[in-house]
């Protein structure tokens, strides 16, 4: 009789667990709740300058993702311009701010439009200037789909050079040389 | 299970698609991955061991129906795409016996001009290649190989068609062509009959095929003055005007900065033609179209000789603004040397307050005190005192100079705690930016093609033109190798790299230039280096060393004497 008692019960039980997930179905089997976060970040690859400024190299760090691939470069150029969290070196003056950003799909190329402070702010140097400018091309390029060039404004115009060296009047592709792995 | 999807997806598209052309790309399309969650989902469902009986029928008839699809659809779906190019390697692998090659003549409008292209000949049909079509009406071709894509631009014009599809894209809009265009030993080749349909979107003039006489006509010429480009060297500017057909042209000097080209019975659109160039040689181009001709007038910065020839294939004229000439003397005579920033732009600051104008104009004097006293040749300065000089007019004193070599003298600086330490140099890198990388092979390959054709740059030309570009890149690289040993013996710190890079500064140098970096003014144990004349002194003993030698290797491997 316990037995029976004892086997009905856990039938019932069954049958109930059964039932329970048989209408709650949708959320055990399609919404996988410790999945959802993943799904919104990404891993980024930074790239900052080495502590003996000779050299890029790449910081991964979690990002958002981003709705659009514009939104998804800003975040990124908002990330470089906060600095490394490794044992890295800055490349983008803390107080440069980005003004705009535009992405021309046919020319695979983006356009980031920087303050007056990203250039007078900076401290200017040939290894200087191309450990921050190929910060900017090389994370801009190694994570964004369909980019393979990158323009530098600043207020919205092209300018010679950022502190009187490299020549950025035109976009640039990735500068591999400069990374070290 | 996902497997299958994609094969399923890409039949529906192909249904719906550009008729029977498959796409690997397709079946990533935002729609089959919503299908393929779904068909993910119901396979959870089905493997729910929870499931009543009945459910348990419907599953196991559910895994037999997936099973036989697992094994058949991608039979179904292999099958259905090798057919396209199972047909197509079969009918080159027979038609390499069928197809005959022959001439075919263009003739354009007037008769004034004609060319021979070549055509094969498959079952009765005359085929001529897309390359020659591209050359000749002056396109922009980009190929897929994967897809078997074609896509020919002019301008805002674009026709995209595949490679043995009947279906072609003019702007947007698809359009059918009775006989397609296909390939033979590798080469895409397009039926001449159809010739006027399939370029009809990009063409700007009109095509007629004559297959009795074999003639192909080219009439209407609207717009035969097609593009004006222009490719600034180290030394001089070249312009190209792109022609669709061989005009007669004359090229004057009116003014002395100004080159007026009349393109007779040249038809452009003054808009497209005209270009802000500003490279220090040629302020721009305007062009305006006159009753019997286009007028393209150079306006220049300052007077400089120039050189007109014609190049075939595509037509086009090509004027040289301040054309290279061959170097007679082959001693180092001239030396200019570039002390960075000055006036408004102090360059780098130290911590200490040391400004990088200051350090480099200083050791610049002293480096051009120590060739004149030790080599007795001519130093010039960009500047000798606390003045703003433009990056442009640096390159532009030392060209006027006819300068043999030039050497720019720049203190680094970076960002971070550590801030850099050492001294290194640099030379000018025109490669590094992907289009110049591009323009000089294209530009090459082209010149390298027309040694034949009786106005073109001749071979020995174009071997000269070569070589006053590599010889400055090799000598730039020799120069900045021996200013960074030179460095190394006199400095005790650290020697960190000869490398290359785009600066602006020595982007307008005609002559082999180097930038040095002596040491980082950011690092303040290096500032104060910086600021001590003995070290200042050192750094231009070890940078006159270098130009010592630089100059006797050069002058040795000239076969001159040495001079003292
Ligand atoms: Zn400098």
């Amino acid at each position: 009789m316990k037995r029976k008692k004892v086997l009905v019960i856990l039938g019932v039980l069954i049958l109930l667990i059964v039932a329970i997930l048989l209408t709650q179905r949708e959320r055990v089997f399609y919404r996988i709740p410790f999945l959802a976060p993943e799904e919104n970040v990404k891993l980024a690859r930074l790239y900052f300058a080495s502590p003996d400024a000779d050299y890029l190299r790449v910081e991964a760090r979690r990002i958002l993702r981003e709705e659009s691939i514009t939104d998804e470069a800003k975040a990124l150029v908002e990330e470089l311009i906060k600095g490394p969290r490794e044992n890295l070196d800055p490349t983008i003056p803390p107080e440069t701010q980005l003004r705009e950003l535009y992405i021309v799909p046919e020319e695979k190329c983006v356009y980031l439009d920087f303050n007056q402070a990203f250039r007078t702010n900076h401290p200017g140097g040939s290894a200087g200037e191309l450990l921050t400018i190929y910060s900017l091309v090389n994370t801009m390029i190694d994570n964004l789909e369909g980019i393979e060039r990158v323009q530098i404004l600043v207020e919205s115009e092209t300018i010679e050079t950022l502190a009187g060296h490299i020549d950025i009047t035109k976009p640039l592709s990735r500068n591999a040389p400069l990374v070290e792995y | 299970m996902k497997r299958i999807l994609r094969h399923r997806n890409l039949n529906k598209f192909r249904c719906r698609g550009l008729g029977g052309l498959s796409l690997p790309r397709i079946c990533f399309s935002p729609g089959g991955d919503r299908e393929a969650k779904h068909v993910f989902a119901d396979r959870q469902r089905g493997d729910n061991p929870y499931g009543s009986n009945p459910k348990g029928v419907i599953l196991i008839g559910l895994m037999v129906i997936a099973l036989i699809a697992l094994i058949a659809l991608p039979l179904l779906a292999q099958e259905e795409i090798n057919p396209v190019r199972g047909k197509s390697s079969e009918a080159t692998a027979s038609d390499k016996y069928r197809g005959t090659s022959n001439g075919v003549k263009v003739i354009y409008d007037e008769g004034q001009a004609e060319a021979t292209i070549k055509s094969l000949t498959f079952q009765g049909t005359d085929f001529v290649y897309l390359k020659e079509m591209v050359k000749l009406f002056r396109l922009d071709l980009k190929w897929d190989a994967i897809t078997k894509k074609v896509t020919l631009t002019s301008g805002p014009d674009q026709v995209i068609f595949f490679v043995g599809s009947s279906q072609i894209m003019v702007n947007d809009r698809i359009k059918k062509i009775i006989q397609p265009s296909r390939f033979s030993n590798g080469a895409i080749l397009l039926p001449i009959e159809f010739l006027s349909e399939i370029l009809d979107g990009v063409l700007k003039a009109k095509i007629d095929w004559d297959s009795k006489t074999r003639i192909l006509k080219v009439s209407g010429g609207r717009l035969n003055v097609r593009g004006v480009r222009h490719f600034s060297y180290r030394g001089s500017t070249r312009i190209v005007i792109d022609l669709l057909r061989p005009l007669s042209y004359k090229a004057r000097k009116e003014l002395p900065d100004q080159v007026i080209i009349d393109v007779y019975g040249g038809e452009c659109n003054p808009g497209e033609l005209s270009l802000e160039i500003n490279d220090g040689r040629v302020k721009n181009i305007q062009a305006f179209q006159l009753p019997n001709a286009t007028q393209i007038v150079v306006r220049l910065i300052q007077g400089l000789p120039y050189k007109d020839f014609t190049l075939k294939n595509p037509h086009r004229i090509v004027l040289d603004i301040n054309p290279p000439q061959k170097r007679l003397d082959y001693k180092i005579t001239t030396i200019v040397i570039d002390p960075g920033h000055g006036g408004k732009d102090p360059g780098a600051i130290g911590r200490g307050g040391t400004r990088e104008k200051d350090v480099v104009l200083a050791i610049a004097k002293e480096l051009k005190r120590l060739i004149s006293e030790r080599l007795g040749i001519r130093v010039v300065l960009t500047r000798t005192g606390d003045y703003f000089v433009p990056l442009r007019e640096r390159t532009a004193r030392a060209n006027n100079e006819r300068a043999d070599l030039f050497i720019s003298i720049h203190a680094n600086a970076a960002l971070g705690r550590g801030r850099g330490e050492g001294f290194e140099t640099y030379f000018h890198s025109l490669a590094l930016t992907k289009e110049a990388k591009a323009v000089a092979r294209r530009e090459n390959a082209v010149i390298r093609l027309e040694k034949g054709s009786r106005k073109a740059m001749s071979q020995a030309e174009f071997i000269l033109w070569d070589m006053a570009h590599n010889t400055y890149l090799n000598e730039s690289s020799d120069l900045a190798i021996l200013v960074q040993e030179g460095l190394d013996k006199k400095l005790k710190i650290r020697n960190r790299k000869v490398d290359q890079a785009h600066f602006y500064v020595l982007s307008g140098a005609d002559m082999p230039s180097i930038l040095v970096e002596v040491a980082f003014i950011s690092n303040p144990r290096e500032e104060n280096m910086l600021r001590n004349l003995d070290f200042q002194k050192r750094v231009a003993e070890g940078l006159y060393n270098a130009i010592a030698l630089y100059k006797r290797n050069f002058e040795r491997s000239m076969g001159l004497a040495i001079t003292p």
